[in-house]
């Protein structure tokens, strides 16, 4: 099984996806702990390049 | 990604970048400048697809010895019987197909000076950017009677040459229920830390579903190991008098092997051997000496932004032969590193400052079919060198319940189909 895919998705979605895995709020695997090292200002170009990918 | 100003680009990197920056068009007269990558794994593989995606003027070629690659990442589960060879062994014809000028060939030198690197088969390529790729090679001096003859005898399985681990795989299924397999782990830094535990726990169980009268030793040349907690708690539980780990506190680090008395030797024991699976110490692979970018530990030292060697100009140095600091030597960060290096060097190209990114690397050991741990690590350039980004990263929990540690080998193995997919496909 693939991992889900992230490209095309909405951009704000990404945003608050990674932010609720930086607080710990959404359980996660792998994701709480890549999350925290980024910060808000880098999420957000990241958020807008895989939502602009096909 | 973080952007910086130029300024804070120029403190932050020092003088190799002021440097470059100096002379944002150093004498490209060609129209497409040519870029040499050396090595097809997933450092520079992943840097040949970049370069074209991001600019497909590029003339890129890619010098690769071998027509199949053997991806290590996984192959753990070729000797516990879960996986096959196959799924780990890709060609380079998409690669091609991407309009990357494949040379199968060993590269055989590099010229710096004239910017040049000399093929096996006596040809000559020149380069305005050259990207060594190499991994690693095996130290052959290090343990007593542990040669290139008798790493047919006794494999490594850690380098990306398939008849090593094909030789390994044989052995396993060869060898009579209720013989020794024992695997040595080296000291660091070498390929993939946890790499030999992860091994260790597939063979082991190979071991316990198909030879359960037959044991496992890992001789450690180190005292402690990466997530040794996680992996011991695990063999606890999955493999309780089949696997034991002894270290060098208790003598038992390798110190010789004699492949036709199928013996190895400690500092204080002997051990009578089925099978010897023996990693030893590793340095770069062989063409950053020939190239002049390692230094003296055997690695090549570069910097974390642009990835040029520390050594050499227009030389720049990805995947696990080079270090910056805190560099993990990662099937993924190697890709991560692939990226990062091919948009910093169109950005030099270019005549625009490179810039500062961040590595991420997250690697999966697999313990057992549904059980897996993983170590995450986030990096930073500062100061010249990659460090942890404050209160990232990590690895999995000690406590977890099962469907924790099976969505990790769901996610290890769907990695591995993006990332070889990405990259091959």
């Amino acid at each position: 099984m693939p991992l889900p895919r992230l490209a095309g998705r909405n951009a704000g979605d990404i945003v608050a996806a990674m932010e609720a895995f930086h607080s710990g709020v959404r359980p996660a695997t792998v994701m709480d702990r890549i999350a925290k090292g980024f910060s808000p200002e880098e999420i957000a170009p990241i958020a807008k390049w895989y939502a602009a990918q096909k | 990604m973080e952007r910086k100003t130029r300024r804070q680009m120029l403190r932050h990197a020092g003088g190799a970048i002021a440097a470059l920056a100096a002379f944002p068009c150093f004498a490209i007269a060609q129209a497409r400048p040519r870029i040499v990558i050396v090595g097809g794994g997933f450092a520079g593989a992943s840097c040949a697809r970049a370069l074209r995606k991001i600019d497909s003027k590029l003339a890129v070629t890619l010098v690769e010895a071998r027509r199949t690659y053997t991806a290590p990442p996984l192959s753990a589960g070729v000797f516990g019987g879960i996986r096959n060879l196959a799924e780990q062994q890709f060609g380079y014809d998409k690669i091609a197909a991407a309009g990357i000028t494949v040379a199968m060939a060993r590269a055989a030198a590099v010229e710096p000076q004239a910017r040049t690197v000399t093929l096996s088969t006596g040809d000559k390529v020149s380069y305005d950017k050259l990207v060594l790729a190499p991994g690693i090679e095996m130290r052959f001096d290090a343990i007593s009677g542990y040669d290139e003859t008798a790493a047919a005898q006794a494999p490594h399985a850690w380098t990306t040459d398939g008849a090593q681990y094909e030789a390994l795989h044989r052995q396993l299924e060869a060898m009579d229920d209720g013989g020794l397999v024992a695997i040595s782990a080296p000291v660091d830094p070498a390929r993939c830390p946890p790499g030999p535990y992860e091994r260790a726990s597939m063979i082991a169980y190979y071991l316990k579903t198909r030879k359960p009268r037959s044991k496992l030793v890992i001789l450690d040349s180190k005292d402690s190991f990466i997530m040794q907690r996680l992996f011991q708690d695990a063999w606890q539980r999955f493999y309780p008098g089949l696997l034991e780990w002894k270290s060098i506190s208790s003598g038992d680090n390798i110190a010789s092997i004699d492949t036709a008395a199928k013996k190895i030797e400690t500092d204080f024991d002997s051990y009578q051997y089925a099978v010897a699976n023996v990693i030893p110490p590793q340095v770069a692979g062989k063409i950053a000496a020939a190239a002049g970018v390692a230094d003296r530990t055997g690695w090549c030292p570069i910097d974390p932004v642009t990835f040029e060697s520390l050594l050499q100009k227009d030389i720049h140095v990805i995947g696990d032969a080079a270090f910056a600091g805190a560099m993990p030597k990662s099937a993924f960060a190697a890709a991560v590193e692939g990226g990062l290096c091919a948009a910093a060097i169109v950005n030099i190209l270019g005549g625009r400052p490179p810039a500062a990114a961040k590595l991420l690397s997250n690697c999966y050991s697999l313990i057992a079919p549904d059980y897996a741990i993983s170590t995450t690590t986030v990096h930073q350039p500062v100061n010249g060198e990659y460090v942890d980004v404050a209160g990232s990263g990590g690895a999995s929990p000690l406590e977890a319940p099962p469907q924790f540690r099976a969505q990790e080998a769901k996610f290890a193995d769907a990695w591995f189909r993006s990332a070889t997919a990405e990259i091959f496909g």
